[in-house]
């Protein structure tokens, strides 16, 4: 799964930290996010989306869609 | 890089999570010191261990467990999803490297091929695993 949390961070100016805060889960796993070493739940990704104000699928994107 | 409330928040998470391993540690460092200590005195003198001190060394022991259980739960309901999976993937290892190994070695024992399965590695062989799957999920999200 791709995602645009990088870009959207990086939009705010947001450290991994201050992301990570702000969604309570540690400055590790935003990075494990970034890179798709790590798919976030549904919960979670809801979460990310709520936080940048966007539908899901503006910052997450199945790697197989449109195949 | 804004500095915010985000920060502040990630400060304190790590600082929980900090806090609960140190008291995860302490309990098992309290209650080794006192089984060593009841043990060593017992090993130096040579004499029956009372039943005094076999009561304090089995109370530590319980303190111990119980103590890893309840600071184990307060550590998967602070951490997040990935370092619950994280876990998990070491769990597994270890648990299909005793599941493997385990007949394995009996099997081999029983064929008069292998000395017999000794519980003491196994537990050192599954931990080591485990650990190590660990240490290696974590430095790839590092």
């Amino acid at each position: 799964m791709n995602n645009r949390l990088r870009v959207l961070r990086a939009e705010r100016a947001w450290s991994q930290a201050e992301l990570g805060g702000r969604l309570g889960v540690s400055r590790q796993a935003v990075n494990a996010i970034e890179t798709g070493k790590h798919d976030p739940s549904l919960p979670l990704a809801f979460k990310i989306a709520r936080l940048f104000n966007m539908p899901i699928e503006e910052v997450f994107q199945d790697e197989g869609a449109g195949q | 890089m804004t500095v915010g409330e985000g920060e502040r928040l990630d400060a304190q998470r790590r600082k929980k999570f900090w806090r609960l391993i140190f008291a995860l540690a302490a309990v098992g460092a309290v209650a080794g010191f006192v089984f060593g200590f009841i043990y060593g005195a017992a090993d130096a003198t040579g004499e029956p261990v009372s039943d005094t001190a076999r009561a304090a060394a089995a109370f530590a022991l319980v303190v111990a467990t119980l103590g890893g259980c309840y600071f184990s739960w307060r550590f998967f309901s602070t951490v997040d999803e990935v370092e619950v999976t994280d876990n998990l993937w070491a769990s597994l290892i270890g648990f299909y490297i005793y599941g493997f190994g385990f007949p394995t070695w009996w099997a081999l024992f029983w064929l008069k091929m292998a000395p017999e399965p000794d519980g003491g590695i196994l537990f050192a062989v599954v931990m080591l695993s485990a650990t190590a799957a660990y240490g290696v999920r974590k430095w790839r999200s590092r």
